[in-house]
């Protein structure tokens, strides 16, 4: 479903994607791992057709990105990390917008529309402007703008930011249920949690380099080989590989500095 | 005091480290105040010239000069409050409400009046220099013209203040008592229709007086009619107060200034204390509220929403679903069809008031009107489209992700937004050729106009498109016809220059045969050949400008789709 292909981007010398290769089959949630700027949101750019790879070559569904852009696009969703919509459009208009680019039948897009008010429970508010809803509610605009056409691949950028917990929940069961009907989706999150109970394997990526793929346990068994690797957390193979078990030494040391001293105990 | 004039201080520095920081901000900064001082200058040389010819040529009629002294200042004064009121509601609400420091200061241990009052002054000081440009140039151009001592340019100053702090203190109020019941989004439409109301009014008055004084066959009736006028006598107007205030210096006037001068300051210093003591009662609950919408857009207004979008339902693609998109946006953005409205009219009183001059005459006066027609039409037009099609692509903002994810087909998109480009200026240019053959006088066939008025306005979208995909500014957060940033706000200034530049080349190119005909250079062929040359060279340059768009610009936005 998706095929990366030693996809690179440069910008002058700084290099954000190195020779970065995966692939993600139908019916599989992908979790997409890595710091802050790292080159996760770069990578997702370049899968979705939003940004030219300076080399290498993505495909969806066996569409390639680079040369067939618009039919890449006609069977992928995005959801993009900051969910900025047409302020003076309503939620309903914004969704109509969407179906009419992607040609959507008027009944099928009718159906849709109302199962997703629905399901992200915006039925009542539908029809007003996008400026009065909270940055959750837009979140939850833009992920329905994304499932509307029923895409075969769905990507997401940090879903979950900004959402209260019954929502993030309700988006971590609709991308379930997605992946369940034979859809792939491409989640990058920094919340381990959700990668961890959510995805079937993930990519960890640092500096643009992609420094393990696979399924939980299959990183703990390559990452913290040997006794006591069973018990390893997301967040500890997460922190082994991208170098951040120094700073927890460094937060030790903080707390012992700005604690009370032994005179003042 | 000491908390108002630290924010004071600080807003002080922070101006003028923006003055002198360079960059586009402080040259833009910079540029309004040479402009506003030009202007200034010119009105005040100009009044003084005025003021200088009617003592001259009119010694012999002391009365009449008095009547035009008296008349063109209150009317000076006059124009200043309505400047105020035009333009002052915005620029105050923008600096007591929306200034970026009031969250920050008002969690701070601060006392809510001296935020608001120190917010008051920075907006009274943007008034006053906005307003002193128009306001005081007369009254020094009257004082040169006249010899005037010392006491009647500091009682001009003061006079002009206190009329000013009048005006600057009632929208205040008014804005206070509507903030704590309308909610920001509401208040801010309430201004464009109040504007909308107020810039309809003063393009009508304008038209009615320009025509009175067409009618007047030399300067003395024209001085006249002034003269006559009954605007010195609304002894309601505080314009007349302070007229008659700053005039009592004068003994020759015959005026007790002093009741004037107290109902001037009493008035003023009293609305600004009201103000004041209302501030504390309300300021708060409408600051909270300045973000918010007017409530859900239930029952009656969902019912419309979704009834407006039968125009064009059931038209799919990407050519359809984003002009639909803009013209839904368009629709809730008064300001761009109020500059419509506005042009319109302004054309109309124009057409009209040319035409019926021209009716009776020659065939070929009828031919030159129809081509004035056309450059009239093309200009406002062109003023209009500045809004629309110089920003068409940077005004989907940080929403064009949207557009970017879907299958958007990139020329479909380029032509939906020439379209939207194109609307203004045809809707203008339409309405400009239909009043110029139903007031007759416009020896011009219609399917001419609208050629050379399509071919202009394909010419000049096309530009602006253009420019617009190859330097896109999607972060210029357009709001109510104006950015939010100093990069936007230069975005659509020289948008809209460029707009009018466009245009008055096209005007100049259309005149220049009967130019070269005056001066006898038309290398031996007849002047219709030449002005059926300009005719054809619009269209051609035309068809031409839209074939670029097709290509050039159809491969930028291809660009700005798949990459960026």
């Amino acid at each position: 479903m998706i095929r990366a292909d030693r996809l690179c981007k440069k910008y002058g010398s700084l290099t954000a994607v190195d020779d970065l290769s995966l692939e993600v089959s139908a019916g599989e949630v992908f979790g997409f791992l890595g710091p802050n700027g790292a080159g996760k949101t770069t990578t997702i750019k370049m899968l979705t057709g939003l940004l030219v790879p300076t080399s290498g070559r993505a495909t969806i569904c066996g569409i390639d990105v680079q040369e067939n852009p618009v039919k890449a696009k006609s069977v992928l969703g995005y959801v993009p990390d900051t969910p900025d919509v047409y302020e003076r459009l309503t939620a309903r208009e914004l969704l109509r917008f969407v179906a009419d680019l992607r040609r959507m039948d008027e009944p099928k897009a009718e159906r849709r529309m109302a199962e997703l008010f629905d399901l992200f429970e915006l039925t009542d508010r539908q029809d007003e402007l996008l400026s009065g809803y909270s940055h959750g509610m837009r979140q939850k605009v833009s992920i329905a703008a994304a499932l509307l056409d029923d895409p075969k691949v769905l990507f997401l950028d940090e879903p979950t930011v900004g959402l209260d917990p019954k929502s993030a929940k309700l988006v971590k069961d609709v991308l379930r249920s997605l992946a369940d009907r034979g859809g792939t989706v491409f989640v990058s999150t920094h919340i381990l949690e959700i990668a961890e109970r959510m995805c079937d394997r993930v990519g960890i990526i640092q500096k643009g380099r992609l420094l393990a793929v696979g399924t939980v346990d299959e990183l703990r068994q390559k990452i913290v080989p040997g006794e006591g690797g069973e018990s390893a957390s997301l967040e500890d193979l997460f922190l082994k590989l991208t170098g951040g078990e120094e700073y927890r030494e460094l937060i030790m040391h903080l707390g012992e500095d700005s604690g009370p001293s032994e005179q003042e105990r | 005091m000491y908390y108002v004039w630290t924010i004071l201080k600080r807003d002080l520095r922070s101006m003028t480290s923006r003055a002198g920081g360079g960059g586009t901000k402080s040259s833009m900064l910079l540029l309004q105040w040479v402009v506003y001082l030009a202007l200034g200058v010119a009105i005040g040389y100009g009044s003084s010239r005025l003021f200088s010819y009617v003592n001259t040529a009119f010694a012999a009629l002391p009365g009449l000069i008095d009547g035009v002294t008296v008349n063109i200042l209150g009317g000076s004064a006059l124009f200043a409050i309505f400047m105020v009121l035009m333009s002052g509601l915005q620029i105050i609400y923008r600096t007591i409400y929306e200034s970026d420091d009031i969250g920050f200061l008002l969690v701070q241990p601060v006392p809510v009046p001296a935020v608001f009052i120190s917010k008051l002054i920075v907006s009274y000081v943007a008034l006053l220099s906005i307003g002193a440009a128009f306001g005081i140039p007369p009254w020094i151009g009257w004082g040169l013209a006249n010899g005037a001592g010392p006491l009647f340019y500091v009682c001009s100053v003061v006079g002009f203040l206190l009329v000013l702090l009048l005006a600057h203190g009632l929208v205040t109020l008014l804005l206070l008592a509507a903030m704590s019941r309308i909610q920001g989004r509401k208040m801010k439409q309430l201004f464009i229709v109040c504007s909308a109301l107020v810039g309809v009014v003063f393009v009508i008055f304008t038209q009615m007086f320009s025509s009175r004084m067409s009618q007047a066959q030399d300067p003395s009736a024209m001085l006249h009619q002034i003269s006559a006028s009954q605007l010195a006598k609304s002894w309601f107007l505080p314009s007349t107060w302070m007229v008659n205030t700053v005039l009592s210096t004068y003994p020759r006037f015959g005026i007790n200034g002093i009741p004037y001068a107290l109902a001037l300051a009493a008035t003023s210093f009293g609305v600004a204390a009201i103000a004041y003591w209302v501030s504390g009662r309300c300021y708060l609950t409408g600051w909270a509220s300045r973000n918010e919408e007017g409530g859900p857009r239930k029952s009656q207004a969902a019912g419309r929403v979704r009834a407006r979008r039968g125009l064009l339902s059931g038209l799919k693609g990407t050519y359809w679903s984003v002009l639909r998109k803009d013209l839904t946006l368009l629709l809730r953005d008064p300001i761009i069809w109020y500059s419509l409205v506005v042009s319109v009219i302004t054309l109309g009183f124009f057409i009209f008031s040319t035409v019926r001059s021209v009716s009776a005459r020659s065939e070929t006066a009828g031919q030159a009107m129809g081509t004035t027609v056309v450059m009239m039409a093309s200009l406002m037009g062109s003023v209009s489209s500045a809004q629309t099609g110089g920003i068409s692509l940077s005004r989907e903002g940080h929403s064009f992700w949207l557009l970017r994810s879907n299958p958007t087909d990139a020329k479909a998109l380029m032509w939906a937004k020439l379209t939207y480009a194109l609307l203004p200026q045809l809707i203008v240019i339409t309405l400009g050729l239909l009043a110029g053959d139903l007031f007759g006088g416009v020896k011009f066939p219609l399917w001419l106009g609208f050629l050379l008025g399509f071919s202009t306005a394909a010419t000049l979208a096309s530009i602006q498109i253009l420019l617009d995909v190859t330097y896109p500014d999607f972060g210029m957060k357009v709001e109510f016809g104006s950015s939010k940033n100093a990069r936007g706000t230069g975005k659509l200034l020289s948008s809209m220059f460029l707009s009018m530049g466009v245009a008055a080349a096209w005007m100049f190119l259309w005149q220049l045969p009967d130019m070269l005909a005056e001066e006898g250079v038309l290398w031996g062929r007849p002047v219709q050949v030449w002005l059926t040359a300009t005719k054809a060279l619009t269209v051609a340059v035309g068809v031409v400008m839209l074939r670029i768009v097709n290509t050039v610009g159809v491969k930028r936005i291809t660009r700005l789709l798949n990459d960026a």
